[in-house]
């Protein structure tokens, strides 16, 4: 009975050993391990900097006739090239057929114009026939018309004459009477009345036709037109010409960077840009683009650093004293809810252009532009990644506190509310800190306050 | 009849003796939420009385996991309190029984004034004592150690009482004849004073056992660490938000309790029953 008693006793502390480790493993398991550090005094430096690709202040575009085949190209994006360095190759077949397609729409052409000349001519021909018939029409009939009025007046005088006779001496003409004699001058009266009016139909419709031939043709402009076409066929002709006089092959014009290679083999030429090329002989520039809120910082000759993993330890040195060109800002836009209930405006941008001097870099090169905007020496300065926001402008700190437990000292989190005055990408300058206070700057998992941490020594 | 009719009174009344325990163990395996709505009433000053049931109606093993699992501290006071008691027990068989012996078997100057203080520091509550030990033990630099419940349980007075009790039973004549056979005295102490004396011996350290695995005023008053306290003080740590697991704790607290107690009965009903005994 009494060993009995003393084994349950021995399994009893076993068993309260066994769980006193695995609780303890437990316990372990829920610390989180956590680096801290104490506030020091730093001198804040506000910079600020962006990346950017070294480019060319000019571009230029590679241009030839449209619609010609591409058979090889011999640049890609971000390459430099040379002067006279062959970007690409036009197909010699396909120039060919092109040149002779030109050659028979350009002879095609001549002879358009050729026989509209010639029906111009035939067509001024006609007309001036026309119009001298006109004209010898017209002089016969005023003549045949004057001619048929003027024997048609003597008739009528000589029956008035006649009339006049037998009214002052009727006898002396006893064979005739007055009523056969005025109906003899009523018949020539109306005889010459219709030959006046005949004389002036006839006259008006010669008129007429003398008018209709002398009416002036409407300008054929048809010769000009193909002239004009003919006059392009030529000079395309003649680019194609010049095109395989070189053998097809398109060459730089200027030493840079290829920046845009709109085509690949067995594309077309499209008559505009196929390949953009920045012209590195008019000097360097980088352009980095910046957030509104550094505007004020922002003005042209400010000092400027620029670092490059492109430059050698020389340039180094030049790239250190730069300063800004120019500064081009541009506001934001002002957007609206989807809504309509509230109205804001977007960040506006401001781009810093720098020159970069000859010799230090490269198109291409990529290059990170530092600008100090301010520089102030902080007493509580802590990492950034220590630093939490909980609202709005309103931030808090982890830091490490003692506390007393059945577990001996331990360390725990604890929130402490700090005020933010200056940071810069690494640091925050903090007020409402003790210098004592080792504050929590990486953690293994979530903490809360309370959290049970233990701190993790640097390596 | 009249046995059988004091059986079953006895028996009502062993039921109402155990029943704290019965209270505890069902405790154990009830859920939070019906723990909270049987002891709303003392818990959360509620009015009414509070409610329990033999069988929990939600029975769970989650405040015995939690316990086990999740809860260090309880770990750290259990070995406190078995170091403190252990260390109190170890100290007393070498001192106290040696100090038992002496005051039983040796006639020497100022003998009976000597026991006459240890009766009445025994009667003596701690409260009463607490002051001068404190500034004893601050002196010796002990104060916040295990040193401190330790050396005062060591020297201890109850337990030399039952220990001289158990002692004085030991026959003279029987001391007389290993002298005379040429054993010394320490021989005659370990030999003959120890194995018949041991009833005592051992009914001393159940009743140290349970008086050091129970104490509670010393560690609040002479233990500023947290992690010096015994398990004893556990319990007052937790809240009625989990009263679960005090249940839990309270189990494993009596669980050595138990099995030293019954382990040492049969010596203790002896060595209490020593106290009776006259020479």
């Amino acid at each position: 009975m009494k060993k009995g008693y003393m084994k349950a006793a021995a399994v009893f502390f076993i068993l309260m050993a066994v769980f006193t480790l695995l609780s303890r493993a437990i316990y372990n398991m829920g610390t989180v391990e956590v680096m801290a550090a104490r506030p020091e005094s730093i001198t804040i430096k506000k910079e600020i900097e962006g990346t950017g690709i070294v480019s060319g202040k000019t571009e230029q575009a590679v241009v030839t006739t449209e619609g010609l085949l591409i058979e090889k190209v011999f640049v890609k994006e971000g390459e430099s090239v040379a002067k006279d360095d062959i970007l690409f190759q036009l197909d010699a077949e396909y120039l060919k057929d092109k040149i002779t397609e030109k050659e028979q729409e350009l002879k095609q052409l001549q002879l358009q114009i050729q026989d509209a000349k010639n029906a111009a001519y035939a067509a001024e021909q006609s007309r001036q026939l026309s119009i001298s018939q006109a004209q010898s029409d017209y002089d016969k009939t005023v003549s045949d018309k004057d001619a048929e009025v003027a024997q048609a007046l003597e008739e009528l005088e000589a029956a008035r004459s006649e009339l006049e006779a037998y009214q002052s001496s009727p006898e002396s003409y006893p064979d005739k009477n007055e009523e056969e004699l005025q109906s003899a001058v009523k018949e020539k009266e109306d005889a010459y009345n219709e030959a006046v009016k005949n004389r002036e139909d006839s006259v008006y419709e010669a008129q007429k036709a003398l008018d209709t031939a002398n009416l002036e043709v409407a300008e054929d402009s048809a010769v000009e037109q193909n002239e004009i076409q003919s006059e392009k066929i030529q000079k395309e002709l003649d680019e194609l010409a010049a095109l395989q006089k070189v053998e097809g092959k398109i060459k730089s014009t200027i030493a840079g960077a290829v920046t845009s290679v709109a085509v690949r083999a067995g594309d077309t030429t499209s008559g505009t840009g196929d390949i953009l090329i920045m012209d590195a002989s008019e000097g360097l520039e980088l352009s980095i683009v910046f957030s509104d809120e550094y505007r004020e910082y922002l003005t042209k000759g400010k000092s400027v650093t620029v670092t490059s993993a492109d430059s050698t330890e020389e340039t180094k040195e030049k790239l250190k004293k730069l300063s800004i060109d120019s500064v081009t800002s541009e506001r934001g836009d002002e957007v609206t809810a989807g809504d309509g209930s509230e109205t804001g405006t977007m960040d506006g941008e401001v781009t810093v252009t720098v020159d970069i001097p000859a010799g230090t870099l490269e198109i291409g090169d990529t290059a990170t532009l530092k600008i100090s905007l301010s520089e102030e020496t902080y007493d509580t300065c802590i990492p950034l990644s220590a630093l939490h926001q909980k609202e709005k402008g309103k931030y808090y700190v982890n830091v490490l506190d003692e506390q007393v437990s059945v577990m001996g000292d331990t360390q725990i989190v604890r929130y402490v509310d700090v005020e933010l005055i200056d940071q810069n990408d690494k640091y925050a300058a903090v007020e409402g800190l003790a210098s004592s206070q080792e504050v929590i700057t990486e953690t293994s998992k979530e903490v809360q306050e309370g959290t049970r941490v233990v701190k993790r020594s640097e390596e | 009849m009249w046995k059988k009719a004091a059986a079953a009174v006895l028996g009502l009344l062993t039921f109402i003796c155990c029943y704290p325990v019965v209270f505890i163990i069902t405790g154990v395996f009830m859920g939070d939420q019906e723990l909270q709505k049987n002891l709303a009433a003392v818990l959360q000053g509620g009015s009414g009385y509070a409610h329990w049931s033999i069988l929990p109606r939600t029975p769970t093993l989650k405040n015995i996991v939690e316990i086990l699992l999740d809860t260090p501290q309880f770990f750290v006071m259990f070995w406190n309190s078995v170091k403190t008691t252990g260390g109190v027990l170890l100290g007393q068989m070498l001192i106290a029984a040696p100090a038992a012996w002496g005051l039983s078997k040796y006639r020497f100057p100022m003998r009976r004034l000597l026991f006459f203080l240890y009766i009445i520091l025994m009667m003596m509550p701690f409260q009463v004592t607490m002051l001068s030990s404190y500034l004893v033990l601050k002196e010796l630099n002990i104060l916040n150690t295990l040193w401190a419940l330790i050396l005062p349980g060591i020297f201890s007075t109850f337990s030399v009482f039952i220990m001289y009790n158990a002692f004085c039973a030991v026959p003279d004549a029987l001391l007389e004849a290993a002298r005379i056979d040429g054993a010394g005295e320490w021989r005659i102490f370990v030999r003959i004073g120890l194995p018949v004396g041991l009833p005592g011996i051992i009914s001393a350290g159940v009743l140290s056992f349970l008086e050091y695995w129970n104490l509670v005023e010393q560690p609040m008053t002479f233990l500023e660490d947290q992690s010096l306290w015994p398990l004893s003080l556990f319990l007052p740590q937790i809240g009625a938000e989990n009263v679960g697991m005090a249940f839990a704790a309270s189990v494993l607290t009596l669980i050595p309790s138990m099995i030293v107690f019954f382990a040492g009965a049969e010596y203790l009903e002896k060595g209490i029953s020593s106290l009776g005994l006259k020479e």
